[in-house]
């Protein structure tokens, strides 16, 4: 089920967007996402924000949750914005596990993941989630990421750790107010 | 024998579109020693993309083969760009140890 909600004032857009997909539909999915964003109007550098944030989340799914299905939240409000994206797949720790690195538990496999930590290969790394995590920062925005039994909230520097109901997969859900960013600034 | 190659897409998430394109290179029947890739289509890549897309390039290198891009996005050149530096810093600290 596919809802698209927009408003006529450009001031007070809003875009609401709520699917689920098999994992074979996401980069369809993600390009009919995109483009529907791409017309919506941003301070400066909060497009590319949106744009890289969302992509690199759904690149993460492909490329190490072996989901089979992903629920997609998006809501663009006049002055916040938030989005929840969550997989059904193997979650952080095992899919840190199968690369031969090890957290102790999924609080750790969180922290290895907001580090940029990704796998031992070198040509391959992972600074989309540290990205993501330093851009809503410097937005003043809330960060929450949930797997296995860990839930972690990134707000300003902090962060804090919760032990939850086990979750299957990954759940990412960040929500910032919309504002002008030097987005090339917080990318590492 | 074909060195000029235009992307067609839009956008570019994932790291299986890099790969893609490298295979499309060393599937030709007779390579050049030189593939220009064009890029002007694209409108977005994302991070993941650009990673690969230099893995590629440097492989292609290591066959024997230059790839340039040309016609890239402002957020392609800058993320680029950002990617190279921190690739660069990574290598380094896995030659030193």
């Amino acid at each position: 089920m596919l809802i698209f909600i927009w408003g006529n004032d450009i001031l007070k857009d809003v875009f609401s967007y709520r699917n689920k997909i098999k994992s074979s539909e996401l980069g369809e999915e993600l390009e009919k996402i995109l483009q529907r964003i791409e017309r919506l109007k941003f301070p400066v550098g909060f497009l590319d924000f949106i744009l890289y944030a969302i992509s690199e989340i759904f690149a993460n799914i492909k490329e190490h949750s072996q989901a089979r299905e992903i629920l997609i939240d998006l809501l663009v409000a006049q002055k916040k914005c938030k989005i929840n994206i969550s997989d059904n797949g193997i979650g952080f720790r095992e899919s840190y596990l199968k690369k031969g690195i090890y957290p102790k538990d999924d609080s750790v496999a969180i922290e290895f993941a907001l580090s940029g930590l990704s796998t031992k290969d070198p040509k391959e790394r992972g600074f989309g989630l540290y990205s993501i995590r330093k851009l809503v920062e410097a937005l003043g925005g809330r960060l929450i990421l949930e797997t296995g039994l860990a839930k972690s909230i990134l707000e300003g520097k902090k962060i804090g750790f919760r032990g939850i109901t086990k979750r299957e997969g990954v759940k990412v859900t960040f929500e910032t107010p919309i504002k002008k960013i030097d987005f090339y600034k917080h990318i590492h | 024998m074909k060195n000029l190659i235009v992307i067609p897409q839009k956008y570019l998430f994932f790291r299986s579109e890099a790969q893609g394109i490298l295979r499309d290179i060393f599937s030709q029947k007779r390579i050049p020693k030189i593939i220009e890739l064009d890029f002007s289509q694209v409108k977005f890549v994302s991070r993941s993309f650009i990673d690969e897309f230099l893995n590629i390039v440097e492989e292609a290198k290591r066959r024997g083969v230059t790839v340039k891009a040309h016609n890239l996005a402002p957020i392609f050149k800058k993320l680029k760009k950002i990617v190279e530096r921190k690739k660069s810093q990574i290598q380094k600290v896995f030659a030193e140890a």
